[in-house]
């Protein structure tokens, strides 16, 4: 039971009783204080709020509360560090056995600790505060730069690719106005200048694209992962001796539709692209794992030499040997990109000449960022 | 037995002077500049008031209570609607209103702000009764108002007085709505001080 501290004082404010509680907490002994006037022991009860709300009390009025969050105390009662303690006072009329001479009997509360508690709340929903307001400012900085690094892209791919496509209708021009009078050797040089345009207009446009998959957000849709894999099978095309596997329970659910398919779009079009045999296999399979699903892409194609595995993730990393149009080395880049933006992993496991497997994780319940105000 | 007109008006009178002193002491003692102001009063039966209490919805509203017993017996309540309460504690304390904090010195604030304006109306009923009254301690309590109600003005036989308080602090653009409801067991006492508060108006 909480202590409490209490004493009585007669109609001319003069102590009668003081207890044991309150002789602790005040350091006021009985014997010093008993037959005192409470109002010179302690003249801050003089002011009108006390005094005249007290007098109520002697004319037979209903009892007072004087709260802790109005006056922090009515009997200084000293705790360590220099303070007082925090109280909550009820003053309650008592008659003597006659109902003839009226008393108040006061009893105090410490209720220091609750409102040390309050003020420690308080301090922490100001730091916590804080930093949101700090974690704010921040996101809408890196929105701020998302969409600048956006308009940049955008920018810079229109500005390069126009010099480019000039590049390549040059060389064409001037390989219709020297038709028969170049040798073969600077022919090919022309064809490779050609050529060496469309790979980069190809890598422009892919920065483009991945720029495009840093920002924005996409809409969650309902999704049967197998027609969506066969969705992208159609429209990659791959050569009719090529024989795909694709797992039956592969799993319906709400997720970002666009985002899953480029994923599986990258994943499936990189396995015929690097494959050696026109009669290659894919095979496409899923694993439940409680949170997440994780998906596998394996083909039987002549594998990733190690040392190149850990930079095929990298931008404009390719170990492709040809330096065509069509691989720019961004492809597995996007992807990696999406599948951690979606709190997942990517990895591949593959040795030369055995085939490779990318495996990648992919959540149930997808969380959407908060999105940008631009 | 029913109230008269004329003595639900010196009734109201009695509020009115009750409340006001209730508004100086808050004053007096915070320095803000609230006043209390009671436009009328009304006698209900209890049916009527549960009537009334359900209509008012499940919103939960913060109570001071306080029974007396004499020759005067029953239950006053003093309530302070969710957003009226919300608006007196953050005036009187500076706390930012919809804040946690908030919700942790309401209790604390309206005890004392109810007691000292439900104090200063039964001060100023009863001095115009002769008897001494005994009475409870304050109570404080926070629920939908019919739970209220039940709980605190139970008696079928109770005459119930119901007057809704307005109040507003002037410097700080605050008003706001505070209900007084008390459930008397008899009248008898009850109109005696009427009367004796209606000879002094007349004496003067």
């Amino acid at each position: 039971m909480m202590p409490v501290g209490a004493f009585i004082v007669d109609q001319n404010y003069v102590v009668r009783r003081w207890n044991s509680c309150l002789e602790r907490w005040s350091g006021i002994p009985k014997e010093s204080i008993l037959g005192t006037h409470l109002l010179e022991r302690f003249p801050k009860l003089k002011q009108p709020q006390y005094f005249l709300r007290i007098g109520e009390v002697f004319k037979g009025g209903p009892p007072l509360v004087f709260s802790s969050k109005f006056h922090q105390y009515l009997i200084p009662c000293p705790i360590g560090k220099g303070g007082n303690q925090t109280q909550q006072t009820m003053v309650t009329p008592v008659y003597d056995e006659e109902g003839q001479e009226n008393y108040a009997l006061f009893t105090i509360q410490d209720v220091t600790d609750a409102t040390h508690q309050l003020a420690n709340f308080r301090n922490i929903k100001k730091n916590l505060l804080g930093k949101e307001i700090e974690l704010k400012t921040v996101l809408l900085e890196v929105q701020r730069i998302n969409s600048e690094l956006e308009n940049f892209a955008h920018v810079v791919s229109h500005d390069l690719k126009a010099p480019l496509r000039g590049i390549k209708n040059l060389a064409d021009w001037i390989l219709e106005d020297l038709e028969g009078k170049i040798t073969e050797e600077s022919k090919m040089h022309l064809e490779r200048l050609k050529e060496r345009a469309t790979h980069m207009h190809a890598m422009i446009d892919s920065i483009l694209h991945y720029s495009r998959n840093i920002s924005g957000e996409l809409e969650i849709e309902f999704v049967d992962t197998k027609a969506l894999i066969k969705e992208v099978i159609e429209e990659l095309c791959p050569p009719s001796s090529f024989h795909l596997h694709i797992h039956p329970d592969l799993p319906k659910f709400n997720t970002q539709r666009t985002k899953l398919k480029q994923v599986f779009t990258n994943l499936i079009d990189n396995a015929f692209k690097h494959h050696d045999r026109e009669d290659g296999k894919i095979e496409i399979g899923v694993k439940d794992t409680g949170d997440m699903f994780e998906f596998i892409v394996k083909d039987d194609g002549p594998g990733i030499e190690p040392t190149f595995q850990k930079s095929i993730f990298v931008i404009f990393q390719t170990i492709s040997k040809k330096s065509t149009g069509d691989s720019t080395g961004i492809g597995l880049a996007i992807t990696k990109k999406i599948v951690n933006d979606n709190r997942g992993t990517i990895e591949l496991e593959s040795s030369p000449g055995a085939g490779a497997l990318f495996r990648f994780t992919w959540p149930k319940n997808i969380q959407t960022l908060p999105s940008s105000d631009h | 037995m029913k109230l008269t007109e004329d003595q639900i008006d010196a009734l109201g009178e009695l509020f009115n002077i009750g409340v006001g002193k209730g508004a100086d002491m808050l004053n007096q003692m915070l320095g803000c500049q609230i006043r209390i102001r009671v436009p009328h009063i009304e006698t209900l039966t209890l049916n009527e008031l549960e009537k009334q209490a359900q209509e008012f919805g499940p919103k939960e509203v913060s109570t001071v209570n306080l029974s007396f017993e004499g020759s005067l017996s029953g239950n006053a309540m003093l309530a302070f609607p969710p957003q009226s309460a919300q608006n007196l504690v953050s005036a009187l304390t500076g706390e930012e209103p919809g804040s946690p904090e908030l919700d942790s010195v309401t209790m604390d604030t309206l005890s004392e702000v109810g007691n000292i304006i439900i104090n200063s109306v039964m001060g100023s009923i009863t001095n115009f009764v002769n008897q001494r009254l005994d009475y409870s301690v304050p109570h404080y309590a926070e629920n939908a108002i019919h739970k209220l109600v039940g709980n605190h003005i139970d008696d079928p036989e109770y005459s119930i007085i119901l007057a809704k308080a307005h109040f507003s602090i002037e410097n700080l653009e605050v008003d706001g709505e505070i209900i007084l409801i008390f459930g008397v067991g008899s009248l008898e006492a009850l109109l005696q001080a009427i009367e004796a508060f209606k000879k002094k108006l007349e004496s003067g």
